[in-house]
């Protein structure tokens, strides 16, 4: 394969990318269910690409010790490590499932992620904390709360069919694994806030 | 004739790709079915008015606190 087409490639693949950023907004499930049978290694590519230039963005203005690869080298750690873990339950509990599968679908669950941190990084910058109790302060803060609730929930669905779609087993299953990674992953991230890697989980 | 069969099996592959959830007791399935179904297409409809109602209740009962919470969300970036 030429550069041209490699090139052309990648451009699709960022297409696809997109689009299917705006119809998991509009149809989850139906978008969810195509991704876990995708195999194009481009739009991870891209996806995570993404990610990394809000860290080497986000860098500049954090102030801290750790470097922005360091940071999303941390980040990379706990995506696998996660992918690994449902993988592995998964297997225990059925044989048939793709550590792809589950690769491609939390990587696309990582979009309400991206844009939360995003938007959080412009706002810090357009209207820098701390908020006052004047009406324009409670204001923001009240709309703060409900556009942040409202990405996490979105994220909590996107999570909910990535492991749906990618082990297919069924609801309480599903309940018992998200259980069992909350296990670790909460004390993980206490120890990533302690480090002051995170102060937010990037999940 | 032989495409309209193709892309109708490929539906039903799709359709079939997952088997339908049962929570075991008929009411408790009936629940999570009608519940689900708003979220599968467009959930921001619910999820938007939802977290704006929340956070209007959340600033009633906690005031000061939640504009701090705010302002610490906020350096979470």
């Amino acid at each position: 394969m030429g550069f041209k087409d490699w090139v052309i490639d990648f451009f699709s693949s960022f297409l696809i990318v997109i689009r299917r950023m705006i119809l998991l907004i509009f149809t989850p499930y139906k978008t969810m269910r195509k991704i876990s049978r995708e195999k194009d290694f481009s739009q991870i590519v891209i996806l995570l690409g993404l990610i990394f230039v809000y860290f080497q963005l986000s860098h500049y203005y954090r102030k801290e010790d750790f470097s922005g690869l360091i940071v999303y080298l941390i980040f990379l750690f706990g995506l696998f490590s996660t992918t690994g873990f449902f993988y592995f339950i998964a297997r225990v509990f059925r044989q048939k499932t793709t550590f792809l599968s589950f690769l491609f679908c939390f990587t696309y669950s990582m979009v309400p992620t991206l844009i939360w941190f995003m938007s959080n990084f412009i706002l810090y910058l357009v209207l820098p904390p701390p908020r006052t109790m004047s009406i324009l302060g409670k204001g923001f803060s009240i709309f703060f709360t409900a556009y942040s609730l409202s990405l996490l929930l979105w994220k909590v669905i996107l999570f909910f069919l990535s492991v749906r779609f990618s082990s297919r087993l069924p609801f309480f299953k599903i309940l018992y694994m998200i259980f069992l990674y909350l296990c670790w992953f909460v004390p993980y991230s206490i120890v990533l806030y302690q480090l002051k890697i995170f102060r937010v989980p990037f999940i | 004739m032989d495409v309209g069969r193709v892309a109708f099996q490929k539906k039903l592959n799709e359709v079939f790709y997952l088997e339908p959830n049962n929570l075991g007791v008929g009411f408790l399935t009936n629940f999570y079915k009608r519940i689900v179904a708003h979220f599968k297409i467009a959930p921001f409809i619910i999820i938007i008015p939802f977290s704006f109602i929340f956070a209007g209740m959340v600033y009633l009962l906690l005031g000061y606190l939640l504009v701090k919470l705010v302002s610490l969300l906020q350096y979470g970036f």
